[in-house]
């Protein structure tokens, strides 16, 4: 989409109309306006209103009349709205004014393409305070701001009082009251539409509005007339752009309603997503009959919610199950529960997550895992699924989801990704199954729907459509005016003159697409800058800043950092955690402490203890987040961020490209960082275009800001920023980079020199590759019951690489190919289809084959001593020796493992730990503080100790050791299978038990069911076998959430982690309400009570689902069993009207009755509840 | 004909080929302000109110019959805005912002004019909303209108009028297009008979921020005896709105009275004696 800002796109906007600015001043007014908003100065001019009403004016004509352009209609609707917008924000008009302009600059952003903005002006500026009658004159634009912000929740409860006090009237069809009966009347049927797809109730609010504004009545309410107006302009389109009138015949309208009625409500879809799905039928993403797309979309374009949709009409076309990866878990889990609150309403669910090395849906272990059709995975883990159950895997899943597929060309991932991409393109090419790729930093991606074989007329969709508008900042320190501090110095005897200046932090402001640049002071006094004599005790001579004496640039951020923060969240990116840790410890040093804060600080104390920076910082109501913090430490950070109670985050750059966490506004805190080989330019590529993404929150602000800082301010860094779109040019297959050639170069020298054998290199690309060609051989023969080595050759042929190398590179690598194939026929059938299945390379393979013969020896020698009965605790003292550990630690596949004692230490000053007694204190539940304290206390740096263990967990025991000891289990078991008639040897719950930190089978249940919290889920698991019960399930459905902080001491994260456990789960209470089915359901309650009859559910002591979710009626109230819990949340938080019964089941004991209401008349209210009532 | 003509005298001066209107009230006994509060009453009731309401209220204005709860009901709605209720009143600026522009409403509607009357703006429910206070559109001739937007202002201290006259000018000049934008959005999808009034209503914005010929502007006051207007209004709008400088293009009226603000109490008291 062209941006409306430029300056080609205001002429077309204003025409040359006389008597207003021209495009230029206009364009450098929006630009001075964008800039005051910033610097929290200046006013909007009147001259510029003008130019917005005038625009509206031509933007609002009526389209028969045929006096403009459709083109410039759009375009003059999105520079008023613009206008409009700056004005709310910077003049803050009266009430009265205010909702107008509210109305204007929501209609304008609805009609200009930019949805999101109407909800987010009106979240900002529309809510109004207090009760709301129909006398109100204010009511119409009310009604009007809420309804094109689609605040389905408040309308849904507000217009039916509103529609029963004006029926309450005689003279409720004539005058004003007849107007406005029309108007409620309207909204009600249009909100019915959207919601429910009702055809009868859309074309009853076409004809209420047309009866408003086509005739005389009520001729002294403007506003009435005016919100009808726009309105009907508005009910037209969603002729075009609802849900509902896109919704292609095949699929059905199961499909739909899971978009609008689940969370969140999808009424209306943005301009790139509609555009999308109205693409012709061989590339209509929603149907079954589109086999390979590439999508190329921002995510702040609605991404997410496009990808939801793809998943929610495949499952109800009976399209089969769905594989979706996304590049962290992190984003797994994100994406995991936002599909799975929506999959609920078609009675779908999704797969918990299950590490590397278990295979889900083969595990009867994993709890009711067996019937979800849809996995969240990271790429390694659909590369496990691939090369372990090749067959199986392709049964289940027929549509694979690639999220962010430009991780093709990281170092470190993306040949893992290339193969499995290539090798699933392979196996399915004629088959029904469907390859969607996404990405929001690949532009057309040309390369890659070549490469995927995507065919038809739109087989790529590429937008760079966003919502908010971006404003970019350079800030940069100058040295104030003001006469430096003379400061006499000795050095080494000499006495020489240093001079010590006071800095100023400079904003130089840039709107995009717009040419000009304001440059304003935005704090004095951001520290100082000390210079001495460059030939030290010259003081003639010339000057030098004298760095370890001046403020360090980073510290001179704090300022900015306050200054943004005060209008929204704010995310800083540093170079290194060390920088990010620094930052974040300076903002925090003059913040007191923050009350809200106390969850998450408990939180904090309990996972790192007291004494851990994350601790402190977020007592002062801020945070730092990278990946050695505790997994469940940095979900409730990225929570706190999304919900407000943290409005600054100080993160390294893995934040912004793993998580979908938008803010307000991203600052970039440098521009690189000094390393071991020179300067690291780090904001480039896919990094920046993710960092820059983040700004600027879809529905919650209409502007996002992005600041570079850098110590000297440099222009040229504005198109650093501008220039950062997506490009396909990023997309370079790894096994074309430069360090894949030189690894290929020696492997040929050394394979030639005869020094070595294929597998006995070590080197990673080529020896990756090699042992990939190994897996490919071996998944082909498990599909096709035979290979030979032209289907090695085919599989090379259908890499991205084979299309961007020449003659001579294909050449090298199909020799290297084949000669890893003949290696692979030679060996023994069953040794290379386990070997392939493991995914360790062939070199480490072998090593581990050899290890597993030892283990083995170790396990029947102790099993033989213990009688057969070898004590199942034992299992992990026998596995976990330091023999196998350190042979583990030796593959090149092994992460760092080794503890330097302070930052900057070399690898010959480790300190020792042991690393057996550190496996064993880990699944034993030692908490964090524990393990510092036993392992790496001589370790002064605290925060140091707490960051490499932080890294040590995730690398070791969460990813490498689960893997390769799952590895080591599953051979031992194979091969002791006859000795011990089928029984395994070794209890293959220890490599879980390894990745959770935890020591038994039901704290592993909880966590492989959603819990995130080690220490809640041990915590649950040693008060449930004191109390010495079977079913752990049943015995926390007997608690009240009141116990859960009685005895686990859960805050609200972890409480709805337990709910979710006891969610049933083939509930589908939520479905069925939604398509209007009355659901019953068992409620225990208490036989005398007299609580039955019409009740509503209600947090029964205050406002959060700690406090007790209930049902009342009157003044008697009782709990919500556990069970039902989210569901009945969920209802509640919908906002759809609901009617909910309690009644006596003929065999004894109590129902719940619970049905949708769609229509008012189901409803009755009285006149006096509306006087009580406030909206 | 107006039932003003029984309250004022009026006074017609011409300045710059353009009509400056001035009306006295003049009261001939102590009753007559209680009756003119009553008719100004009367019409914010008939131009608020469907014909239903408005008869109601004017029997049981007339004491011929009492109303019911929920009649009084219907009628508290229609009362509300810049007005008030009993217990609940708009502020003393809002009431004489409305009692202003109903004096306004009356004259514009019914003075007699060379060109067709065709559509009169009733006066907001929002009174202090800015950006004009009142359009009205004439036609011309077959297709041909013109139209003219009123700003109206009160003026109830001794300090001189001038001020207001001042201000309602800069106002025409500053939110003039905003009030016309949204009337135009309104008014060009209203069916009307008369034959290219849509598309008129449409490009309303540009043709007065070009000051086209067709453009006019006006500003009435309504004001205390005790102040008085002693620069020609004419001139002072001619320096905010120089473009519209051709004959009638701009326009004053001034309303004096005695004790205007006790007036506008007198209008509100008629209005809740029913309610």
């Amino acid at each position: 989409m062209e941006r409306y800002l430029k300056l080609e796109n205001i002429e077309m906007a204003l025409g040359g109309q006389a008597n207003l600015p021209t495009a230029e001043e206009l364009q450098v007014a929006l630009s001075k306006a964008e800039s005051d908003l910033f610097t929290e100065q200046g006013i909007i001019s009147e001259d510029l209103l003008k130019s917005a009403w005038y625009l509206y004016s031509v933007a609002a004509a009526r389209k028969s009349l045929e006096l403009y352009s459709v083109d410039r209609q759009r375009r003059a609707y999105q520079v008023s709205a613009h206008i409009f917008d700056l004005a709310l924000q910077i003049n803050r008009d009266s009430a009265n004014d205010q909702l107008s302009l509210v109305f204007a600059a929501q209609v304008g952003y609805m009609k200009g393409d930019l949805n999101p903005n109407a909800a987010a002006i009106y979240r900002r500026f529309g809510y109004a305070d207090g009760v709301a009658d129909i006398e109100d004159e204010n009511l119409p634009l009310i009604i009007g701001t809420m309804f094109l912000a689609m605040d389905r929740s408040r309308l849904f409860r507000v217009l039916p009082f509103l529609r029963q006090k004006v029926a309450s009237f005689e003279s409720s069809t004539e005058g004003r009251l007849g107007v406005l009966s029309l108007l409620l009347d309207a909204c009600w049927d249009l909100l019915r539409y959207v919601s429910y797809g009702d055809n009868e109730a859309y074309i009853n609010s076409l004809t209420s509005l047309e009866n408003i504004v086509r005739s005389d009545v009520g001729l002294d309410d403007v506003d009435m007339r005016w919100v009808a107006a726009h309105l009907l302009d508005i009910a037209e389109d969603f002729g075009n752009s609802s849900v509902w009138s896109m919704l292609p015949p095949d699929v059905p309208p199961e499909a739909a309603r899971a978009m609008t009625l689940g969370s969140p409500p999808v009424l209306n879809l943005w301009p790139p997503q509609a555009r999308l799905i109205r693409s012709d039928d061989t590339n209509n993403p929603l149907l079954l009959t589109t086999k390979r797309l590439f999508l190329s979309i921002p995510t702040s374009a609605g991404k997410t919610l496009l990808a939801q949709y793809i998943a929610v009409a495949h499952l109800a076309q009976n399209g089969g199950g769905i594989c979706f990866v996304a590049p962290t878990h992190s984003l797994c889990r994100e994406i995991r529960k936002s599909l799975s609150d929506r999959l609920r309403l078609l009675r779908q669910e999704v797969a918990p997550e299950v590490p590397v090395g278990f295979l889900s849906f083969f595990d009867d272990e994993i709890e009711g895992n067996e019937s979800s059709p849809v996995e969240v995975v990271t790429p390694e883990r659909l590369a496990f699924m691939l090369r372990y159950r090749p067959k199986e895997t392709l049964d289940k899943f027929k549509l694979f989801i690639i999220d962010e597929a430009h991780l093709i060309a990281e170092d470190s991932r993306g040949l893992a990704l290339e193969s499995t991409l290539s090798l699933l393109q392979m196996l399915t090419k004629d088959s029904e199954h469907r390859i969607i790729l996404m990405s929001s930093s690949l532009g057309e991606g040309g390369h890659v729907v070549d490469w995927m074989g995507v065919e038809g007329s739109n087989r790529t969709f590429h937008s760079e459509w966003r919502g908010p508008r971006r404003l970019y900042g350079l800030y940069s320190v100058e040295r104030s005016d003001t006469e430096p501090q003379v400061i006499e110095h000795e050095h080494r005897g000499v006495s020489e003159r240093h001079f010590l200046y006071k800095n100023n932090g400079v904003i130089a402001l840039k709107l995009a697409d717009t040419p000009q640049i304001h440059r304003s002071l935005i704090a004095r006094d951001v520290g100082v800058t000390r210079t001495r004599p460059r030939t030290r005790g010259n003081n003639e001579g010339a000057y030098k800043v004298y760095s370890e004496k001046s403020t360090p640039f980073y510290k001179t951020l704090v300022p900015l950092v306050d200054s943004v923060a005060k209008s929204g969240p704010v995310l800083v990116i540093m170079p290194t955690r060390v920088m990010a840790q620094g930052l974040t410890r300076a903002i925090a040093e003059a913040r007191p402490v923050d009350d809200q804060m106390d969850e998450l600080v408990e939180l904090a104390e309990a996972r790192v203890g007291s004494e851990h920076l994350i601790t402190k910082m977020l007592r002062k109501g801020v945070a730092f987040h990278h990946a050695a913090l505790p997994v469940d430490l940095q979900v409730a950070i990225e929570q706190a961020v999304r919900s407000g109670k943290i409005n600054i985050l100080v993160s390294t750059t893995t934040l912004a490209d793993g998580v979908n966490l938008p803010v307000k506004t991203v600052i970039i805190g440098s521009t690189g960082a000094y390393g071991a080989e020179g300067f690291n330019d780090y904001i480039s590529g896919a990094k920046l275009v993710n960092a820059i993404g983040r700004a600027g929150r879809a529905g919650r602000e209409t502007e996002g800001w992005i600041i570079l800082a850098d110590s000297q301010y440099n222009e040229q860094n504005f198109s650093r920023l501008e220039m950062a779109n997506p490009s396909e040019s990023a997309l370079v297959s790894r096994l074309t980079s430069e360090i894949a050639l030189l690894s290929l170069s020696n492997m040929e020298a050394s394979i030639r020199g005869g020094e070595r054998e294929l597998f006995d290199f070590n080197d990673a690309f080529a020896s990756d590759f090699a042992s990939y060609i190994w897996i490919v051989a071996n998944t082909l023969l498990e599909v096709k019951d035979a290979v030979v080595v032209e289907d090695i050759d085919s599989f090379l042929e259908s890499t991205l690489a084979w299309r961007q190398m020449d003659e001579d590179l294909r050449t090298r690598w199909k020799d290297i190919a084949r000669e890893s194939f003949a290696i692979y026929e030679a060996t023994p059938a069953a040794k290379r289809k386990r070997w392939a299945q493991s995914g360790i390379s062939v070199s480490s393979a072998r090593k581990l084959e050899e290890l597993s013969d030892d283990i083995l020896g170790r396990f029947l020698i102790a099993s033989i001593d213990a009688d057969g009965n070898l004590d199942p605790n034992q299992d992990a003292d026998l596995l976990l020796t330091d023999d196998t550990l350190d042979l583990l630690f030796t593959l090149p596949e092994a992460p760092k493992t080794d503890f330097r004692p302070f930052r900057s230490a070399s690898a010959d000053n480790s300190i020792q730990v042991s690393h057996r007694q550190l496996v064993k204190d880990w699944i034993n539940g030692v908490d964090l503080t524990q393990l510092v304290e036993t392992h790496l206390s001589s370790i002064e740096d605290r925060e140091y100790a707490y960051e490499i263990l932080g890294d040590y967990i995730t690398n070791v025991f969460q990813h490498y050791l689960p893997w390769t000891l799952g590895v080591l289990i599953d051979w031992v078991n194979i091969n002791s299978d006859e000795v011990m008639e089928g029984k395994p040897l070794i209890n293959p719950q220890i490599a879980s038990f390894v990745r959770y930190g935890v020591d038994s089978p039901y704290a592993l249940q909880l966590m492989m069911n959603g819990v995130i919290s080690r220490q809640l889920a041990l915590e649950v698991n040693r008060v449930f076998v004191d109390d010495d019960s079977l079913d752990l399930s049943k015995w926390l459905q007997r608690m009240k959430i009141s116990g859960f902080v009685d005895s686990f001491g859960v805050n609200e994260t972890e409480a709805r982690e337990l709910l979710a456990y006891l969610r049933p789960k083939d509930s589908n209470v939520l479905a069925d309400f939604i398509s209007g089915e009355a659901v019953e359901l068992d409620y225990r309650i208490s036989s005398d009570s007299e609580l039955v009859g019409d009740v509503e559910f209600a947090y029964l002591d205050g406002d959060t689902i700690m406090h007790r979710l209930g049902i009342r009626q009157g003044s008697m109230t009782c709990d919500m069993p556990l069970r039902l819990y989210l569901d009945m949340e969920e209802i509640l938080q919908s906002g759809l009207p609901y009617k909910a019964t309690l009644f006596p089941r003929n065999g004894g004991g109590y129902g719940l009755r619970v049905k949708l209401q769609t229509f008012v008349e189901d409803r009755e209210v009285s006149v006096e509840d509306f006087d009580q009532f406030d909206f | 004909m107006s039932f003003l003509d029984n309250y004022v005298t009026l006074e017609e001066v011409q300045e710059d080929n353009c009509l400056w209107l001035k009306y006295q009230v003049v009261y001939a006994a102590d009753a007559t302000v209680d009756m003119l509060a009553d008719k100004i009453a009367e019409l914010i009731i008939e131009t608020r109110c469907p014909a239903v309401i408005y008869n109601q209220w004017v029997d049981a204005h007339a004491e011929a019959v009492t109303l019911s709860d929920i009649q009084k009901e219907a009628l508290r709605i229609y009362i509300k805005p810049s007005i008030g209720l009993p217990g609940k009143s708009a502020t003393d600026n809002e009431l004489q912002a409305v009692v202003a522009e109903y004096f306004w409403y009356e004259i514009v509607k019914s003075r007699e004019e060379p060109e067709d009357l065709v559509d009169i703006h009733k006066p907001s429910l929002r009174v202090t909303e800015p950006g004009g206070d009142g359009l009205v559109i004439y036609q011309a001739d077959y297709e041909s209108y013109i139209f003219r937007l009123w700003e109206v202002k009160k003026h109830v201290t001794d300090v001189s009028a001038t001020s207001k006259i001042t201000k309602a000018s800069k106002q025409l000049k500053d939110n003039g297009a905003e009030y016309l934008a949204k009337l135009s959005k309104v008014e060009q999808e209203r069916d009307r008979e008369y034959p290219g009034l849509s598309q008129y209503y449409a490009e309303l914005v540009p043709k007065w921020l070009e000051s086209s010929s067709d453009a006019h502007a006006g500003v009435s006051l309504s004001k205390d005896d005790v102040s008085t207007v002693t620069t020609n209004p004419i001139g002072i709008m001619k320096t905010y709105l120089p473009g519209l400088n051709g004959d009638k293009q701009l326009s004053a009226i001034i309303i004096s009275m005695p004790d205007f603000a006790e007036f506008t109490k007198k209008v509100q008291r008629s209005l809740w004696k029913d309610i």
